[in-house]
Order: C-alpha cells, then sequence, then structure tokens
C-alpha cells in the first residue's frame, strides 16, 4: 500500500516536473521569434506548446538513456525517484524566480544522482554512463550551436547582405515561423523524454515494469506529454526576457540561423538519445548568431551569469536531491517522508507565487513609495 | 586521457551529431538565404522584365523546395 502511494506521489511529482520543465524552458523555444516579432507572443507560445506535444511522441532514445544511463536500475527505488524529482523542481523554481535560464535536464538529473548518492553511495552512480552521455555532449552541443549559428549567419549576409533590408527581413520573419516550429517540436523530442525516463524508472522501481527492455508505456508518454505542452503554453515571461534581448539584440536572419541551429543540434541529439539542454543549445544558438555580425554586440555579461547558473545546476541539484531522500528517510521508508516533503513543497510554491503576483499587482509599488505627508 | 575519454564516450556517435548538426543547421540556413535572394531578386526586377526574371524565380523555388525537403526529410529520418 505504501508503495503504491509512493509510486503515485512520484507520478504526479514528474508530470508536476515536466509542467516546470515547459514552463521554465518556453523562453528558449520563443525568445527569438517574438524579439524579431516574426509573432505575436502568444501565438509563438501556442505554436510552441502544440510542437512541444506532437514532438514528444516521436523519439523514445532519450527517455531509455535517462531512465537506464545514469543510475543502477537494480538499485533505484521510488523515494530515490521522488527525491531526484524534488532537487529538479526546486532548481527549477529557484532559478525561474531569478530569472536565469539554467539546465531543466541537468537539474532533474542532478536530483537523481544526488539522491542516489544519499541512498547507495558512488558505487550505484554509472560514472562512465554520465560523463560519455551526459557531461561531454552537454559541453560540445551548445559549442556545437554557435558554430553552426555563426556559420550560417555569415552565409546568409554574404548572400543577401546587398539586398533591401525590407523583403530580406520580412522573409526571414516568415521563415521564423518554421525555424520556432522545429526548435520547439526539438525540444519536446528531448526534455518531455527526460520525464518519460524518470517515471519508467519509478514503474520499474515498483515492480509495474520489467528492468529488462526498458519499454516506455503509452500512458506515459501522452501524459509527460500533455503536462510539458501545457507547462510551455503557461509559458515563463521572465526568462523570455534575459534569452530574447538581454544577450543581444538580433534581427530575424539571426533570429532564423540561431533557432535553425538550436533545432538541427537537439534534433541531431535526441536521435542519438543525448539528453541535452535545450537551454545551453539555443543560448550558444543566440551567441553564435550574434558574435559573428559583430562580437561586441553580445552582452557577453549576461551570458557569463547564465554559464554561472549552468555551472552550479547540477551540484546543487543533486544536493537537493540528497537532502530530499535523506529527509524522507527520517520519516521511515514508507510514503510519509515523500507526502510530507510534497506538502511542505506545495505550501512554500503557494507562497512564492502569492508573493509574485502581488509584487506585481498595480498598487503594489506605490504602496512602497514614501509617503508625501508630514 | 585521451584514450580514457575514448573508452568513455562513443566517439562514432559524438561525430555523427555534429556533421549532421553541421550539415543540416548550415545547409538548410543557406538554403532558405538562396531562396530569399531569388524572391527579393525577382520582385525588384518584376517590374524591369528579362530573362533573368525566370531564373530567379526558378532558383528561388528550387532553393525553397530543397529547403523544405531537407527538413521533411531530417524529421522522417529521425521518426523512423
Amino acid at each position: 500500500m505504501d508503495a503504491d502511494i509512493v509510486l503515485v506521489i512520484v507520478i504526479a511529482t514528474a508530470l508536476a516536473f515536466d509542467f516546470t520543465n515547459g514552463f521554465h524552458d518556453t523562453a528558449n523555444v520563443v525568445a527569438t521569434a517574438i524579439s524579431t516579432r516574426a509573432m505575436p507572443p502568444r501565438v509563438a507560445i501556442g505554436l510552441a506548446a502544440l510542437l512541444n506535444l506532437v514532438g514528444a511522441f516521436i523519439s523514445l532514445k532519450v527517455a531509455a538513456t535517462v531512465g537506464k544511463g545514469f543510475v543502477d536500475t537494480a538499485a533505484i527505488d521510488t523515494t530515490i525517484v521522488f527525491a531526484g524529482l524534488i532537487g529538479g523542481i526546486a532548481w527549477n523554481i529557484a532559478t525561474w524566480y531569478f530569472g536565469l535560464p539554467s539546465s531543466s535536464s541537468h537539474a532533474l538529473i542532478g536530483g537523481l544522482v544526488g539522491a542516489m548518492l544519499a541512498a547507495h553511495g558512488t558505487g550505484a552512480i554509472n560514472g562512465d554512463g554520465l560523463l560519455g552521455k551526459l557531461i561531454v555532449p552537454a559541453i560540445v552541443a551548445p559549442v556545437l550551436a554557435f558554430v553552426v549559428a555563426a556559420t550560417a549567419i555569415t552565409i546568409v549576409y554574404r548572400i543577401v547582405g546587398r539586398l533591401r533590408p525590407g523583403p530580406v527581413n520580412r522573409s526571414f520573419r516568415l521563415g521564423q515561423l518554421v525555424s520556432g516550429g522545429l526548435l520547439a517540436l526539438s525540444h519536446g523530442t528531448n526534455d518531455a523524454q527526460k520525464t518519460m525516463g524518470i517515471m519508467t524508472l519509478a514503474l520499474i522501481a515498483h515492480g509495474s515494469l520489467r528492468a529488462k527492455g526498458f519499454h516506455v508505456p503509452l500512458w506515459v508518454v501522452a501524459s509527460a506529454a500533455s503536462a510539458i505542452a501545457l507547462g510551455t503554453f503557461s509559458g515563463g515571461w521572465r526568462i523570455i526576457k534575459t534569452m530574447g534581448t538581454r544577450i543581444i539584440k538580433m534581427d530575424p536572419a539571426q533570429g532564423f540561423a540561431a533557432q535553425g541551429a538550436g533545432a538541427a543540434v537537439i534534433l541531431a541529439a535526441s536521435g542519438a538519445g543525448y539528453p541535452l539542454s535545450t537551454t545551453h543549445v539555443i543560448s550558444g544558438g543566440i551567441m553564435g548568431a550574434g558574435a559573428a555580425k559583430r562580437f561586441s554586440a553580445v552582452r557577453w555579461g549576461v551570458a557569463g551569469n547564465i554559464i554561472g547558473a549552468w555551472v552550479l545546476t547540477l551540484p546543487a541539484a543533486a544536493s537537493i536531491g540528497a537532502l530530499a531522500y535523506g529527509v524522507s528517510r527520517v520519516f521511515g521508508s514508507g510514503a510519509l517522508g515523500p507526502l510530507l516533503i510534497s506538502v511542505s513543497l506545495l505550501m512554500l510554491l503557494t507562497a512564492v507565487f502569492a508573493r509574485r503576483i502581488k509584487t506585481h499587482s498595480p498598487g503594489y509599488e506605490d504602496s512602497l513609495a514614501p509617503s508625501a505627508a508630514p | 586521457m585521451t584514450m580514457l575519454a575514448e573508452a568513455v564516450v562513443d566517439v562514432d556517435k559524438l561525430v555523427n551529431v555534429v556533421l549532421v548538426a553541421l550539415l543540416s543547421g548550415i545547409g538548410v540556413t543557406t538554403l532558405f538565404a538562396i531562396a530569399v535572394f531569388g524572391a527579393t531578386r525577382f520582385s525588384d526586377q518584376r517590374t524591369t522584365g528579362g530573362a533573368a526574371l525566370g531564373a530567379y524565380a526558378c532558383l528561388a523555388l528550387v532553393a525553397f523546395a530543397g529547403c523544405l525537403a531537407s527538413v521533411v526529410y531530417g524529421v522522417v529520418l529521425l521518426t523512423a
């Protein structure tokens, strides 16, 4: 009975993570299209949500990598999976609050690794898998996106540089409907998969699925796809500002090149089963498209802040995951620990969102101003 | 260190990803730029006419078709 309750909590938490992933990563997909005025924000976000949903059904290779590539599936249990998710969600919320586009994927995997470390030590961690399938691709991917975008935009300017800007910009804005759509599709093929991998891992730990073969049930695919699409639709306006305009102001051709580079890298990696950070990749693409036009046009300071958040993500999420596991175990091996942590997290989130709504309400800033009366 | 990295990382797979991303990312963007070039030149020369008009139109159509075909092929490949 306890095991069933923990499984339900884990599945619900995984879907909540997937929702926050979509919410957190909306900016990656739509920021360039909005900043170049290729499409209005609501249209961009709606299209991104729809294509995220479609993309999630296309490939399951990344789910398999996440599910069995980093930790020993024989040593996993539902409490470890739960604690890993808490690590990922908590870091996602923290970076969302401060407007930093960090990696949801690394937060999730970091949380899982941290929880596993707390439970079983280093012996249960697949270090080779972490290095070969996560860390190395994580370093290669944004650099690759940078190079692809920089090369592509250099070629584009050679071809269209002497034409009238009006028709060129209009054409590339139209093109961004496709490049933005591809980017959203690629996001679905990579990000939703991680949650599917985690959910399948939980089902294996519970005994509902066999570990051999790593089969992802259709209901897992459908629910994860829906959660990320809903999260995407809910948007993440705060991060959109950072991604779209604070890194670099760009023209439609740069936006097209950046989105095309991002989609190419993510789709290629999804085909190989590499779980990537879409945040890293699209940021690399944006910087590449910007730097090729004018190196100083890129606001490297903002880029530096983003890199700082990325470097912190794996260890921070791992620490939170380990802590969540430890706290859960204080209440025994049953469902009480996960239940209490879930309720506490929900209360914290409610408080955070309530404060956010209050500080963004029309009369709030006026109420902070010094009174004119003596 | 290099041998350790090679033992851990599937180099062939990684190189494949890099090549596919380079080819598709740069290739599709280039094709689209050629299509934009052809379409803009066609639009500019519509009033003056001339043999080049047809050439620019063909260039735009072929480049755009190539762009679209590449995208569809890539998605089909991934689905397969």
